[in-house]
């Protein structure tokens, strides 16, 4: 989320109302502030994105053989856009993504090259086709698997597959921000939006750490801890677009975390625990610092700024979740 | 009133520890635990010392959070990996790492692992990320490397166990049921189809040999300990899944199997319906209860037993006959020692090292 944006949303008094009674903390208001100045900002590029990825792939389907290399740069350029918006949208999975279980739909992972090539052989020429299709053969990984590890040639099945998987992305997206939109528009009854609360904090939990572990810390320790010297094999490994799923996924967090008029550390303090969310907002600045500038090229820097999301991640656990007063799911007191 | 009695009242009027302190009281113990210290996730060995506390003997750090353990034939330790779970470590006595095995792609560890009796294969609970359904991980214990697995005919896999009612031939399974997306993360979802059930397995094949299931479908069957003087009998811990908290906290949290029949124990009062761990001693079984702040005691033939107050309790292990429990700040051993733990946070289980 853009810092212009949070400002923006400020002047149109998308904020919790100034001086909130600290036992009066409306969690319909603060949804809807999430809402309106999170949710549908980042579900409104991720359609803009999307929109483009299409047409994108259309060229390059249609490319001359002396045009096709450069319209394959193009598309490859236009589903890093996308993956990016999407990222931003996804990172913290709540509300319309986690209930559509958009993830599942558009982002599999790993994706499964002999199901992309079977349903390539199937000639899917709808969307209702592809919905015979599993998700481990659509979606932006198999986007991804199509434009870099075995790219397109213009005129092919693979091609008319991989416009069809654009075309589906560019659907969920336009769902998605139609849901954003409905629910930035109308405040939710308490108990549901306390519901969507404890759901947004639980969820910020999964998302940073799937940021500080899956896409950060293992990739370096599975490359340090394996039999043989190997280099780290990162998410969106085959595009080259590590870095650019590592800034929007974080800023998404931090946004959340604190520094906007619609993050959880204004909730603490609008209940009361101004302590807690002094000591919460500093560590996400911390973790900021850490994030800012790494490259997979620097493992022990990439490690590094995996731990301190976790340090954060556990201390939004132990001391903001409780402060919230909401439960976290399978926590590691609840155990198994 | 037997001392046992006398001493559980004396705890529940918050006078004397439940057991006295007593330093030293089992020398040569040894546990084997995972926990959350101040800076990070653990795996490493507990020691009792002379003034009467459990302190750190060695330490390993590891990336995430550690849940089942397992002492190999020569010594060394396993510890797998839990939500997420991702790696499955060998150490040894000392807190030094011997060999990681990462999990491929679309797979997750479960938590738990269980050596063959020669110590040769490893059987390590899974699941399948993009399906939910649970495997057993067959491995080849002297390079942790998956050569078969088996389907365990549910989803959530947890506890396994050998199967000691046939003679340690076949296998014990526990799917949890809980249904979990990678996608919907740490919110439950779609709990009305949930599908706890307990399996048996070929010990050679993975052939499917029976499953039961409780009548009450919320029941998640998750942890697993033998007891049993005249025949053996399983111990089950159980998760409640209900929607109503009023169902979930008068929930039963004890089932036992005794290799024909599953059935679920109830109480003389609500557990919050969450059993963290299990150990069995002879006919008692001990389901800890970190939700309702104590161990619920239960006998094998009569039933319930009483509820023994500890602070966060969870981590049990069968100690030489006496269950050895674990809670926040405290170590008990029901009806003799107990000691002061430091200042860490035990996951969910430990075992005599």
């Amino acid at each position: 989320m853009k810092r212009s944006f949070v400002l923006l949303a400020c002047l149109l008094g998308l904020s919790l109302p100034a001086g909130a009674d600290p036992t009066n903390f409306s969690a319909s208001a603060f949804m809807q502030a999430v809402h309106r100045a999170w949710g549908l900002p980042h579900a409104a590029a991720f359609v803009r994105e999307s929109a483009l990825l299409a047409p994108a792939l259309r060229t390059a389907c249609a490319a001359a053989p002396d045009q096709a290399g450069t319209a394959l740069d193009a598309a490859r350029t236009q589903w890093q856009a996308t993956l990016a918006s999407w990222e931003g949208l996804s990172a913290v999975a709540f509300g319309p993504v986690l209930e559509r279980r958009s993830q599942r739909q558009i982002d599999f992972i790993p994706t499964r090259a002999r199901m992309i090539e079977k349903a390539i052989q199937a000639t899917p020429a709808s969307l209702k086709d592809l919905e015979l299709v599993g998700t481990p053969a659509k979606g932006l990984p198999a986007l991804e698997w199509l434009l870099w590890v075995k790219p397109v040639a213009p005129g092919s099945a693979a091609c008319a597959y991989a416009l069809l998987l654009a075309d589906e992305v560019a659907q969920e997206a336009g769902a998605l921000e139609s849901a954003y939109r409905t629910l930035a528009a109308t405040p939710l009854p308490q108990a549901a939006a306390e519901a969507a609360f404890a759901e947004l904090v639980n969820q910020w939990v999964g998302g940073i750490g799937r940021l500080s572990w899956e896409h950060l810390a293992m990739p370096v320790r599975v490359a340090r801890t394996s039999q043989t010297p190997t280099a780290p094999v990162f998410p969106r490994n085959a595009s080259a677009s590590i870095a650019s799923v590592w800034d929007p996924a974080w800023s998404s967090l931090r946004d959340l975390a604190a520094g906007t008029d619609f993050a959880l550390d204004q909730a603490l303090a609008t209940r009361g625990h101004a302590a807690v969310a002094a000591d919460f907002a500093r560590a996400v600045r911390g973790a900021d610092a850490a994030m800012r500038g790494i490259s997979p090229k620097e493992t022990d820097r990439v490690l590094a700024a995996g731990e301190q999301l976790a340090a954060l991640k556990q201390q939004f656990e132990n001391q903001v979740a409780p402060a919230l007063g909401v439960a976290i799911g399978f926590s590691d007191a609840d155990g198994d | 009133m037997n001392r046992r009695d006398f001493l559980a009242v004396l705890a529940a009027l918050g006078g004397l520890p439940l057991a006295g302190r007593v330093a030293a009281a089992t020398p040569g113990l040894r546990l084997a635990a995972s926990w959350q210290a101040a800076h990070g996730y653990q795996v490493g060995i507990l020691a009792p010392t002379d003034d009467g506390r459990i302190a750190v003997a060695a330490a390993l750090d590891v990336p995430t959070r550690a849940h089942g353990l397992l002492r190999e034939p020569g010594g060394t330790l396993l510890g797998v990996a839990r939500r997420p779970g991702d790696w499955l470590v060998r150490w040894n006595a000392a807190g030094q790492a011997l060999a990681w095995r990462w999990i491929e792609p679309g797979r997750a560890y479960a938590g738990h692992v269980l050596a063959s009796a020669d110590g040769r294969t490893l059987y390590t609970t899974e699941t399948d990320r993009a399906s939910g359904d649970g495997y057993v991980g067959v491995r080849d214990a002297a390079t942790l490397e998956k050569h078969d697995e088996w389907p365990t005919g549910g989803r959530d896999p947890h506890q396994l166990s050998w199967d000691a009612t046939q003679g340690g031939r076949s296998l014990i399974v526990a799917n949890g049921g809980v249904p979990t997306y990678p996608e919907t993360g740490r919110v439950k979802r779609d709990l009305d189809r949930m599908d706890s059930s307990l399996v048996r397995l070929h010990g050679e094949t993975g052939e499917r040999l029976g499953q039961w299931r409780l009548p009450d479908a919320r029941l998640s069957l998750r942890h697993l300990a033998w007891g049993g003087t005249r025949a053996p009998l399983l111990g089950i811990a159980l998760q409640a899944e209900h929607d109503r908290a009023e169902d979930k906290a008068t929930a039963p949290i004890l089932a036992l199997f005794d290799g024909t029949t599953l059935r679920s124990v109830a109480a003389d009062r609500p557990l919050a319906g969450y059993g963290g761990d299990i150990a069995a001693s002879g006919d008692r079984f001990a389901v800890s209860c970190p939700r309702d702040r104590g161990i619920a005691l239960y006998d094998a033939a009569r039933g319930w037993e009483r509820l023994l107050p500890l602070d966060e309790a969870c981590a049990l292990a069968d100690h030489a006959g006496r269950i050895l429990a674990g809670g926040r700040t405290q170590v008990m051993q029901i009806d003799a020692a107990s000691y002061d733990l430091p200042d860490l946070r035990l996951d969910n289980h430990w075992i005599v090292a």
